[in-house]
């Protein structure tokens, strides 16, 4: 079996072997993700082309300018190389008595077997055979998984050009991959978070979110990989699919090329190189690449048609990244069989958004009449100067007349502030040809920056935020891969991620709406000191019974702002809070109030994820091959013990009242420490020369991002009321909400748990906003079905079609239950329940169904490219078109109840692309490359569910029905006669909004588009290829500017078809000030139709450039 | 990474990166709109109202529907103008009308564009059966009649903060008043903002021009229509009662021809979608309808009670019993309204007439009842009963107001 290893001792392979196995085991108890090697194989059979023997004792040695390896062929002819870096290697076969021969271009990428099966002859040396086949192209015989590899070549044409970084682009050319309607690349159908993404063996998604951490900014990639469905064992908590990136590597002779580009149309320019080298004996390799870009993407901003709707803070101002990377490799031992790499990328990438802020700045929400109007409209009954003496300042807001932006810049913001840094420090060991360990350490440095001191305009949905969100991914892991015998391929590893989140979240507004939110027991008289009221620490005189006094007031000292903090006017608009209100000897002042504390959000959890596999690819012939595979996903949550202060019980016993007395959190297992087995299964048979078929299955497993489970309010956001007894404004005593209860609502809600201190009940105030604090969930699992078959036609011409089908269980969605305070249930005005925020459950379950079709041509000249179509049609029980889908997605009470599934509306179900390039011998390249996309469900539907007196319906959707569905009822596409509406069950439509409909939400699209089309033009002198490269790209020839229609959720009906005058602005009566602070269209509408179409593509933007060949 | 953002209970997101917005591009969704000029007719007629406070005033009655007996449209503005000697009286709710021979709206401006004052405003339309300030909005709410509380212990029958007695015997209470607002500094006082009275939305009370205490609100509930107050019937919560077709205004009427004008808006501020003119001749401003008797109330054992209406006066051919409960803890007001008939007679809300077989009223309720005296059918021609897109109006809207009879239940 192990007859070829002649060149390395069976016990230094049973060492390296059991080193393996013990480390292994030692993970055993600790975890991640997704563990897919960076390396891959060449095996093959040699034969002797006289008589068809298998040879023996072939020494075979592939070359490439990444590095070299050798192995001999057993008796059976065969041999196999594990641990190849992905590179073009040229494979020589020598043996006494037949001629060497090499055959090139064998393309090696990352987790697959590259075949090198080939036969010598008898007769004199012959140099040269060309490969037949590259590993990019549609017709993959040997591959059993479904996955899409692409080459550095494929990538220049997708993108355009060589070095483009746009990794969107490149996703969206590749079959099973899609854009949610946010934007964010998914893979089959799956939601945001539930897919791998790693770059170099590295998970590349931030420890809270299990997002993308660099942004998308391609940079150093040598091979680009799409893996849809579970993969093969190597693959973890993927969910539906994983992408993996591979770094390039240092070469002898060296290779580099510097460019710089600057683009018209938009203010922007780059400057992008890469340079790699190696020794000529290979033992020390470098690469580096950097990626300088600054773009001023203003979309359609400038355009009228975007000023008309309102589009004015809609574009991003300026955004910068900065992306470098190194990868330096050495290698040692006999033959370099050993290797320690240190591969390092730090990415910036920086946002501004607010195109156009007037010179005179934006306001901070406390001096917006917009926000203050909404909070006085929310329920405060207070004027705006009462809101602005209790309101916080925004984070970094000096004083009230602070401004942000503009000329007189007094706080300059960078909206987004992105940085990641990475690392992995690799080591590698080829005890034999045929066997191949690597053992790595990393890191995942990721802690946004979000800093939004007025975000949005005229909604207090929408308010400040200055957050952190992040945090550090530390793991280690190790891979092996062994040959046993001709036939089986043995693939074995472990990993153990750390992950340490970070999340803060301040925000002033949101504190507001806190305070002004349904069901609180804060009272606004506690906050205010009327004139003359003594105050203060250690003066109290404060009686409940008698005293005018705030109740606070008698523990702290008012805040003021001094007439010199607040400005009278700005523009000659003056402030309406800068009254000349007389309190205790202060002049020009604001009343008197204790300020508020932030609303602050954290998160205390950490999770140890680890996961160990092993598989086999099973080799019986050539043309037929197994992956038998079996893995373990696990994870360790890190977080407080459940008690009815962290967690929603799962039980309680009562009292002989019926209230509970005592809780129990007998959670399943699986949600503290989840352990999935995933059984992988793959097949592929090439039929014929032309012909061949695969098949998988396999479970895969996601577990629920950290942000999911854990969303906790600060406490020592509150500290400053830690010694102020509580005060439950409705009753005049003690709190007795302090605890999950509230929130979990039915019988549960009766436990009275009473409030320590008024710190711990703004907490609690705070924490109802955000929701249960721990909430425990289990790991989604998904069952992955795919087939395909594949054909290769002349002139390299390849196609493949993928059917597919995906269900998954226990998915995280979120649902709310009705306030409860004191025992009491929360009602407003009408009688309507008060809910509480949404809570994570494991309630959610999708399906999907699809197919996936790539049609590859290569040519080195003349017409070459891919088209690539993905069809997926998937069904949630998750309401379509709410906020949030794909992240936060919620369904509905009543929708759960009655086990609705839905068309899923964050997806389009058919996408695709086309690239094409057509090389000359002469030196010029044309690359034209189309996107199509079909639309994405938009419709709020004719039916919603909703209760009745309890009962759950699926009703006529309404504006006085859905407001249950989408958490407003401004989703409403019909409008009942408001003086005789009629019933929830046979509502009187008046009105609708002209446009057609389906019955479940999401069933009509928006209609569909080819979405900006690419050009590229450029020209290399075939005489003198290193005088460089120039190049013209135009990015969005046709200048398409719109994007995704969505409801217009300011629609204002007057008949089927007509919308109103009002339609597009803001039903409050306060958006007024149509030019406040001279923003001329602050106030604009967002548009009058039915639906609304922002432009939110960059426009036609021509680049120039030029590449130098280092 | 996407920023992490949860508002309002709901998670929101941004979509953050750059190249992610580069890719789709669409177009809107095709929509068709209906001839609102040719599918909907406007009636209108004139008359007089003699009041319960012994005044006579304008009254109108309008009706503008779909084929199928729903309003015409969700928004439109409409202006009554009076024949010559017709004068809008200077109350603060006139506006620019005040002194001038119409009734007017305020066509839509851009929001925040000052809005000139006027009777109606930009929130009164014409709607099926009547006028009512139900003009829709960008809230996407539905403007049938709710009642706004600001506080659980306000029982207020009308919108105004310290208003007094309306008419009729008044029981009085603690506070001074018969609304329990105990409130006696005058808003904004964010202290004292929970004992100011609440309000009726999206209705009239009537009549125009005259001081809020001597309003009332006239809407239809059950047994005159179907029982909107049974929760599992489905009807939308905080529905208050249908219209009576009439609106008076606080003016002397003046014989002549009244003429109404309404305009239906587009999406293009300044631009309408439709205008509509009908007129109305009063000949006569002699009320033809005499006094009507206050009915009397008599509870009976369980919850429920009996109201007694006297026969109608002279010239009417319907009366219309309206009853409104308030109570005391809940504050949102139940109305029940009965067509008697020109004969009256007594009519009975036992004790399960209430909302889902309840009692209709409870100890500490105010129970409140007047009769309108009518020369049309008021129930018959309304919605929800009546479904005809134009139904058969008198050649005048007449109609007599009793003064109110309230107890203490």
């Amino acid at each position: 079996m192990l007859s070829e290893l002649t060149h390395r001792t069976k016990a230094g392979l049973r060492s390296a072997l059991a080193f393996a196995l013990l480390l292994a085991f030692v993970l055993c108890s600790m975890p991640s993700a997704f563990a897919q090697v960076t390396t891959g194989t060449i095996q093959g059979t040699i034969t002797s082309s006289q008589g068809n023997t298998k040879l023996a004792g072939v020494q075979v040695v592939a070359t490439a300018p990444s590095g070299r390896y050798t192995a001999t062929t057993d008796q059976n002819g065969f041999f196999s190389i594990n641990g190849v870096t992905p590179d073009t290697y040229n494979i020589t076969y020598t043996r006494t008595g037949y001629e060497t021969f090499t055959l090139q271009g064998v393309t090696v990428v990352q987790g697959q077997v590259a075949n090198a099966t080939t036969a010598l002859n008898q007769s004199l040396q012959r140099i040269g055979r060309t490969q037949s086949r590259s590993t990019a192209g549609a017709f993959q015989p040997t591959q059993t998984t479904d996955q899409y590899n692409v080459n550095s070549q494929q990538i220049a044409t997708t993108l355009g050009k060589q070095g483009g970084n746009s990794e969107s682009n490149l996703l969206a050319s590749i079959p099973g991959a899609s854009f949610d309607s946010s934007g964010y690349p998914v893979l089959r159908g799956g939601r945001e978070y539930e897919e791998g993404f790693q770059y170099e063996g590295i998970d590349y998604t931030d420890a809270f979110t299990h997002q993308f951490v660099n942004s998308l900014i391609l940079n150093g990639a040598s091979n680009f990989q799409v893996q849809p469905g579970a993969g093969d064992a190597s693959i973890g908590n993927a969910g539906t699919g994983a992408i993996n990136v591979v770094a390039k590597r240092g070469t002898s002779p060296a290779f580099g090329q510097l460019e710089a580009n600057t683009r018209f149309g938009r203010f922007s320019h780059e400057l992008r190189g890469e340079y790699g080298w190696a020794t000529p004996n290979g033992r020390y390799s470098d690469y580096a690449s950097m990626d300088f870009t600054r773009d001023a993407l203003h979309y359609g901003a400038s355009n009228s048609d975007a000023l008309a709707i309102g589009a004015y803070f809609g574009g991003r101002a300026w955004s910068w990244s900065n992306d470098v990377t190194n990868n330096f490799v050495y290698k040692f031992g006999k033959d370099n069989n050993q290797s320690f790499q240190f591969f390092y990328d730090n990415t910036q990438f920086d946002v501004k958004d607010g195109y156009g802020v007037p010179p005179t700045g934006l306001p901070y929400k406390n001096t917006d009449p917009f926000t203050l109007a909404n909070y006085v409209a929310a329920g405060f009954g207070l004027p705006y100067s009462y809101v602005q003496a209790i309101m916080p300042f925004t984070p970094g807001q000096r004083f009230l007349g602070d401004v942000v932006g503009g000329s007189n810049v007094q706080r300059n913001v960078i909206n987004y502030n992105q940085p990641n840094e990475v690392f992995k420090l690799q080591y590698s060991i080829t005890p034999s040809s045929s066997s191949f360990i690597t053992a790595k350490f990393y890191r995942v440095n990721s802690v946004d920056l979000f800093d939004f001191p007025y975000y949005s305009t005229n909604t207090i949905d929408f308010g400040d935020i200055n957050s952190l969100q992040g945090g550090i991914r530390t793991g280690f892991a190790l891979d092996g891969t062994l040959q046993l015998g001709s036939k089986n391929l043995i693939g074995f590893g472990g990993r153990y991620d750390f992950l340490h989140p970070v999340y803060t979240q301040r925000s002033a507004t949101n504190s507001m709406y806190e305070f002004a939110g349904g069901g609180n027991t804060l009272d606004s008289a506690d906050f205010f000191a009327s004139s003359n009221c003594p105050y203060g620490p250690n003066t109290a005189t404060y009686n409940p019974a008698t005293s005018t006094c705030g109740y606070l007031t008698q523990y702290m000292t008012p805040y003021r702002i001094s007439t010199a903090q607040c400005q009278p006017t700005m523009n000659g608009i003056p402030f309406q809070v800068c009254g000349t209100n007389s309190v205790n000897g202060g002049v020009g002042t604001l009343p008197l109030a204790i300020q508020l504390p932030y609303a602050d959000e954290g998160v205390t959890t950490q999770r140890q994820d680890w996961a160990l596999y092993v598989k086999d690819t099973y080799s019986p012939t050539d043309r037929l091959k197994f992956d038998l595979g079996l893995r373990m996903d696990a994870a360790n949550w890190l977080k407080p013990a459940c008690s009815i202060y962290t967690c929603a019980p799962t039980s309680f016993t009562t009292d002989a009242a019926g209230n509970p007395t005592s809780f129990a959190f007998n959670y399943d297992s699986d949600t503290s420490k989840p352990r999935v087995l995933e059984p992988r299964l793959a097949i592929s048979w090439q039929a014929t020369r032309n012909d061949a078929f695969r098949f998988s299955y396999g479970r895969s497993v996601q577990f629920p991002p950290i942000a999911q489970v854990d969303l906790t309010g600060q406490s020592t956001a509150y500290s400053a009321f830690n010694n102020i007894p509580s005060h439950d404004a409705l009753t005049g005593t003690q709190a007795t909400f302090c605890s999950v209860a509230p929130q979990v609502g039915g019988q549960v809600a009766n436990f009275s748990a009473p409030c320590a201190n008024y710190a711990q009940q703004l907490y609690w105030e705070n924490q109802f906003f955000l929701g249960i604090p721990i909430t425990p969930l289990k790991p989604v699992t998904f069952n992955n079905f795919d087939f395909s078959y594949s054909h290769l036609f002349p002139h390299q011409v390849s196609v493949k079609i993928t059917p597919f089908y995906n269900k998954s269980y226990n998915q995280v969605a979120q649902t709310s239950q009705q306030l409860v305070k004191n025992g009491v249930p929360v009602t407003d005005v009408n009688g309507n329940p008060v809910l509480g925020p949404p809570v994570s459950s494991n309630l959610g379950k999708s399906q999907i169904m699809g197919t996936e079709f790539l049609l590859t041509k290569e040519a080195a000249y003349g017409l070459s490219g891919s088209l690539s179509l993905t069809y997926q049609n998937e069904f949630s029980n998750v309401v379509p078109t709410s906020p949030n889908e794909d992240f936060y997605p919620s369904i509905p009470p009543a929708s759960l109840a009655l086990g609705n599934l839905y068309r899923v509306g964050y997806l389009s179900p058919f996408v695709g692309a086309l690239a094409l390039q057509e090389r000359t011998r002469t030196g010029w390249r044309i690359n034209p490359v189309v996107y199509y996309n079909h639309g994405y469900p938009i419709s709020p539907g004719l039916l919603t569910a909703a209760y009745v007196n309890g009962v759950p319906y699926n009703l006529p959707n309404t504006n006085i029905t859905n407001s249950v569905q989408l958490g407003s009822n401004l989703g409403a596409d019909r409008y009942v006669d408001p003086r005789n509406p009629g019933t929830a069950f046979n509502p009187n439509i008046d009105a609708t909004r002209g446009t057609a409909d389906a019955n479940a939400a999401g069933g009509i699209l928006s209609a569909a588009r080819f979405s900006p089309v690419q050009l590229t033009v450029e020209y290399t002198s075939p005489k003198n290829p290193r005088a460089g490269t120039i190049g013209l790209l135009v990015f969005n020839v046709f200048n398409q500017l719109y994007g995704q229609p969505g409801l217009n959720t300011r629609y204002q009906p007057v008949a089927t078809g007509i919308a109103g005058p009002y339609s597009g602005y803001s039903s409050s009566a306060e958006q007024v000030v149509p030019y406040f602070y001279g923003i001329s269209n602050y106030t604009q509408r967002q548009g009058n139709r039915a639906y609304l179409l922002a432009p939110s593509s960059v426009p036609r933007t021509v680049e120039l450039y030029y590449q130098v060949n280092l | 990474m996407r920023v992490i953002y949860r508002a309002l209970g709901a998670a929101a997101g941004i979509a953050i990166l750059a190249a992610c917005s580069s890719g789709q591009s669409a177009i809107q969704p095709p929509s068709s709109s209906v001839n609102v000029q040719n599918t909907t007719v406007l009636q209108f007629r004139v008359g007089t109202a003699r009041y319960a406070n012994g005044s006579t005033y304008l009254n109108t009655l309008t009706t503008y529907r779909q084929p199928n007996g729903l309003s015409a449209t969700l928004y439109n503005s409409p202006t009554i103008t009076g024949p010559t000697g017709f004068v809008v009286p200077a109350a603060g709710s006139a506006g620019t009308d005040a002194g001038t021979n119409h009734i007017s709206s305020t066509p839509p401006t851009q929001p925040g564009t000052p809005a000139v004052a006027t009777t109606f405003g930009q929130s009164g339309g014409v709607f099926s059966y009547g006028f009512a300030p139900a003009n829709s909005t960008t809230s996407g709410a539905a403007n049938y009649t709710k009642f706004s509380a600001t506080s659980a212990t306000n029982n207020g029958l009308t919108a105004d903060w310290e208003s007094t007695i309306i008419v009729g015997t008044g029981k009085g209470n603690t506070c001074g008043n018969i609304y329990g607002d105990c409130d006696t500094t005058a808003p904004p006082n964010p202290a004292n903002t929970a004992n100011e009275a609440g309000a009726y939305l999206n209705t009239y009370m009537q009549p125009f021009y005259i001081p809020v205490y001597n309003k009332l609100p006239f809407l239809l509930g059950p047994p005159a229509v179907p029982d909107f107050h049974n929760p599992s019937a489905g009807y939308p919560a905080g529905f208050l009662g249908y219209d009576s077709g009439f609106t008076m205004f606080g003016a002397a009427p003046v014989v002549g021809t009244y003429t109404l004008t309404v305009n239906v808006p587009s999406a293009n501020v300044g631009q309408l979608a439709a205008s509509f003119t009908q007129t109305a001749n009063l000949g006569s401003t002699t009320p033809p309808i005499g006094v009507v008797t206050t009915p009397i109330i008599t509870p009976v054992a369980g919850g429920g009670a009996s109201f007694t209406v006297a026969p109608a006066p002279g010239g009417a051919t319907n009366q219309v019993l309206y009853v409104v409960r308030f109570s005391g803890s809940s504050g949102t007001p139940t109305h029940y309204s009965f067509s008697v008939g020109t004969a009256g007679g007594t009519v009975t809300l036992g004790p399960t007439a209430g909302p889902a077989g309840a009692a209709p009223f409870k100890v500490g309720d105010s129970v409140y009842a007047y009769v309108v005296a009518a020369d049309w059918d008021i129930v018959g021609l309304a919605p929800p009963v009546n479904t005809q897109q134009a139904p058969s109006l008198p050649a005048t809207a007449d109609i007599s107001v009793s003064t109110v009879n309230e107890i203490a239940y």
